[in-house]
């Protein structure tokens, strides 16, 4: 219990200190981005000084001309209300409103992304485990390899080159269609399907690879285990070992693998969504960069990193009650 | 003879590697009759736990069967069934006490679900009720079956594994039960606690069980035949009384010299010299030679058969009548 | 020497591994000795732009009239010049880290721990755009200053328990160390015996950076002064509208073709390298 009780309080502790380096990340990094905009406003747009600083403190969340303390204070303030600032990029919108939009997409793309190179991975892994040095291992595991290598936002190009741009065959920007409605009927859904079809390719292609080595490499270890011998012994049919004693033993270790890949698939939403124009948090993230929209940019940067330690928190808690000899310390 | 449960004929078993070949079994000849306790006794590598896993058919590559039949109550080759029967035949009829049995159970399995995996592969075999099968099993190893079968193996002292071991070798009531080194491992009073079970479960339940080991000491506990093994071969097969003290191989008498005794005068331990050969390499004449006091000529040149030299007492050694018994 | 022969050896016999090393030391060459021999125009010539592949243009011309084999070769420089940059400050940032982590221990070691844990946890990508976008990325060197800052903390910490069981080692063996003696020993220890270890992460950590360093410049979130095969992507698909058209294919796939390729033979070697300093991967 207590070692659940720890987990928690680092991901809290970690959270806030993302927070806090993000906000001096905003305010001490070379080219600052509020004493830009200030001189922006006064210069281009001839607002006074307390005009411009009224602005950038909405768009922001914060006044740069308060004492560094007081700030900070406001901050969290704003943070734990939901106030992320407003977009510049989204004129009058808020930072919260536009991340509350692009959440469910990258949760998607990523959430079915990482179940399906997971499962096949897995399916894979063990199957060229039990056919170990033959043909099929060798060809696929060279494929995994040589698939894993290749950069996800390669594959992205590719496919929306060939089959978007050349084929036609799928469409290349976007979650959905303009000339569907959105709502819970069916010709939507299987419109956002259609749409995510790519960029899950795109991860699918680029991740499998990864998954089917390492459930390789653990099946065949476990293969070589006694207990696996004495299960033969007992007269159980290879089918039941497989399931029961190879493959529950097998996975475990991939648990710890699953912790980096959320982390990395975040981390990559930034490049596939951007390159298909789809409107998850990545793709707001480049383009916050790209178009100097600081507020959103530290909302999208927040989110991802809250979610890959709440995603990390999420995987350890779930491992541990999964393997039986993890003793909660 | 019709006594005979488990008939072994000129079983040879190789492992291939690298492109090596390593003859593990050579052209083993063994008889296990009902109701015995056969010993097995044998240094690391000798063969014995080779010989436990090709009973039941457990050898699989890089290891290979080239050789020999091990047949069944007269009636079935084990060797020759399918992946069905044999499946089936699995510890129904031969069940297996591993070597270190704490890792021959499923880590992430509870124990009782480990249990039904053995009664869901075999159905019908055990009728009446089961769970007071299970209970009495428990009883008879001395465990606590409400605390041990909720429990996963990690959660189980050495001592605990190895009975639990025991629990599921009997569940299906097998007419012969294997043991592989079941007390190594363990300390000296778990050992006796073990082999006091084995005893009871031999007389009680009239069990033929095969016990195989490399420390004589325990042997003479347990046992009521020995057959001596040495780099792949059956080189004394006795009584055990015969064993102790009419011994007529060098091996044996080496063995015994080596083992100490705690009752009587204070001998000096005197140890094999040497070390068992490399079975990669094709060998003529014995393979005990190089490690023999008594080797001569004919040692190097001819292996020795394993002959009868008085009732029920085999020997495979050329000079086995200039050793006298002592 | 021996050792060496050895390790060529296997690479010689895992058949994909060795193509892999020739590729590499193929773009090795490229990019070293390439800029020289291979001439590089960029100014526009309008005239001659989206020329397909002729004897003039071994892979045409791009939107501007420019040689795309031209812009392959000195873009290798560029991607390997920064992504080997990377690796080596990522590198040593990481073995001096862990070296003085497990070395000093108490609250020097917790606190390194801290900033690693830290740095491990936050989502590297993401970071990187973020510090792309507030420090003016002029020069190779800050590009590789900025993508060494992701990638240390996993090789940091392999080497401070390494150094922790030295020391641990070290302790028993010797009594009484003087503090300079043990350094000294942690160099000529430690060091060699990860050397195998450290030369592996620095490859994985090159294809780290040439990963980080295309996207970026790909999507255009980093600004560039020379030409390199991810801003050869960007102009690609943003000015030349490769996506759309196929006048521009040798623009688009000479880069992902590169790319691809680097990125394959690097870790295709790197996993033979693997089974070289540890046998039990073998298969």
């Amino acid at each position: 219990m207590t070692w659940i009780l720890k987990r928690v309080v680092t991901s809290i502790f970690m959270i806030w200190l993302v927070t806090t380096i993000i906000f001096f990340l905003i305010r001490l990094m070379p080219g600052n981005p509020m004493d830009y905009m200030l001189m922006q406003l006064i210069s281009m747009r001839s607002m006074s000084v307390e005009e411009a600083t009224r602005l950038v403190q909405s768009y922001f969340g914060f006044n740069p001309n308060e004492p560094l303390s007081v700030q900070y204070i406001n901050y969290f303030k704003g943070l734990l209300s939901g106030n992320l600032g407003q977009s510049i990029l989204f004129p009058g919108t808020p930072v919260g409103q536009l991340l509350g939009q692009s959440v469910p997409w990258t949760a998607f793309i990523v959430g079915v992304s990482l179940l399906i190179s997971f499962m096949l991975g897995i399916s894979l892994g063990t199957s060229i485990a039990y056919a170990r040095g033959t043909r099929l291992d060798n060809i696929l595991s060279l494929l995994g390899s040589i698939t894993n290598s290749i950069p996800n936002y390669i594959v992205a190009i590719l496919l929306v080159y060939i089959l978007g741009g050349l084929l036609h065959l799928f469409p290349m920007r976007g979650a959905y269609g303009t000339d569907v409605t959105p709502g819970f009927n069916l010709r939507f859904i299987l419109n956002v399907l259609y749409h995510g079809i790519l960029p899950i390719a795109s991860y699918v292609i680029t991740s499998f690879g990864g998954w089917m080595l390492s459930m390789k490499g653990s099946t065949t270890s476990v293969l070589g285990e006694d207990y696996i011998m004495a299960a033969k012994a007992k007269g159980i049919p290879a089918r039941k070992i497989k399931s029961s004693y190879v493959r529950r033993n097998a996975i475990l270790p991939l648990f710890t693998n699953l912790t980096l890949s959320i982390g990395f698939m975040l981390g990559g939403a930034l490049f596939i969504e951007t390159t298909f124009s789809y409107p998850g948090v990545g793709y707001y993230l480049s383009t916050s960069v790209s178009g100097r929209d600081y507020p959103l940019m530290q909302g999208c940067f927040l989110l991802i990193t809250v979610a890959v330690i709440l995603a990390n928190l999420v995987t350890d808690l779930t491992y541990s009650r999964l393997d039986p000899r993890i003793k909660v310390r | 003879m019709d006594n005979s449960l488990l008939d072994i004929k000129g079983l040879s078993v190789e492992y291939r590697s690298n492109g090596k070949v390593v003859r593990a079994l050579d052209s083993i000849d063994l008889t296990v009759n009902k109701g015995e306790v056969l010993g097995i006794v044998g240094e690391s590598g000798c063969g014995k736990s080779t010989l436990a896993m090709s009973i039941l058919d457990l050898i699989s590559p890089p290891g290979y069967i080239v050789n020999g039949s091990i047949v069944y109550e007269n009636k079935i080759n084990i060797l020759n069934l399918n992946d069905e029967d044999i499946n089936r035949f699995r510890w129904k009829e031969i069940a297996m006490v591993f070597q270190a049995a704490q890792n021959t159970l499923n880590p992430v399995s509870r124990i009782d679900e480990q249990l039904n995996d053995i009664l869901e592969a075999h159905p019908g075999v055990v009728n009446g009720n089961i769970r007071e099968r299970i209970v009495e099993l428990f009883k008879l190893v001395k465990l606590d079956p409400e605390r041990v079968l909720k429990a996963y193996p990690h959660q189980l002292s050495g001592g605990m594994r190895q009975r639990v071991a025991i629990v599921m070798a009997l569940i299906l009531n097998p007419p012969l039960v294997i043991l592989d080194e079941p007390t190594t491992a363990l300390d000296v009073l778990t050992q006796k606690q073990i082999l006091d079970i084995l005893k009871d479960l031999h007389k009680g339940e009239g069990i033929t069980m095969l016990f195989i080991t490399h420390d004589l000491s325990i042997v003479a506990e347990i046992t009521e035949r020995i057959a001596i093994m040495y780099a792949g071969k059956i080189v004394e097969l006795a009584s055990i009384h015969e064993i102790f003290y009419n011994s007529k191989h060098p091996y044996t008498r080496g063995l015994l010299r080596a083992a100490p005794s705690i009752i009587g005068d204070l001998e000096t331990l005197i140890s094999i010299p040497g070390s068992p050969p490399d079975l990669s390499v094709p060998l003529r004449g014995c393979r005990f030679t190089e490690r023999c006091s008594f080797s001569t000529d004919i040692c190097r040149e001819t292996e020795p058969a394993l002959i009868e030299v008085a009732t029920d007492h085999l020997v495979a050694c050329h000079r086995w009548g200039e050793i006298d018994g002592k | 020497m021996k050792a060496l022969s050895e390790m060529f050896n296997i690479i010689y016999r895992n058949k994909p591994a060795f193509v892999g090393f020739i590729i590499l030391l193929f773009f090795v060459l490229m990019a070293t000795i390439g800029p020289v021999l291979v001439p590089l125009d960029m100014s526009a010539h309008p005239e001659e732009m989206f020329q397909p592949p002729s004897l003039k243009h071994i892979l045409g011309t791009d939107y501007a009239g420019r040689d795309i084999f031209a812009e392959i070769i000195h873009g290798s420089r560029s991607v390997l010049a920064v992504g080997a940059l990377a690796s080596l400050i990522s590198v040593s940032i990481s073995v001096l880290m862990g070296i003085l982590s497990g070395f000093m221990g108490g609250t020097t070691d917790w606190i390194l721990m801290r900033i690693t844990d830290i740095f491990l946890t936050i989502p590297s990508l993401p970071l990187l755009v973020v510090l792309a976008a507030f420090i003016r990325i002029g020069n190779s060197l800050i590009m590789a200053l900025i993508l060494s800052l992701t990638s240390w903390p996993g090789l940091a910490r392999a080497i401070r328990s390494q150094t922790l069981s030295l020391r641990e080692r070290e302790f028993i063996e010797a009594a009484k160390v003087s503090g300079l003696n043990s350094f000294h020993i942690v160099f000529s220890e430690l060091l060699p015996n990860m050397a195998s270890y450290i030369a592996i992460s620095a490859i994985f950590a090159i294809t780290q950076a040439v990963y980080a360093q295309v996207g970026l410049f790909f999507l255009g979130l980093a600004p560039f002064t020379s030409i390199n095969w991810g801003v050869m992507l960007n102009f690609a698909v943003s000015q030349a509208g490769a996506l759309y058209s196929s006048r521009s294919v040798s623009y688009l796939l000479a880069p992902i073709v590169c790319i691809s390729l680097l990125q394959i033979s690097s870790i295709l070697f790197v996993r033979a390298l693997e089974e070289v300093f540890n046998p039990r991967l073998r298969t």
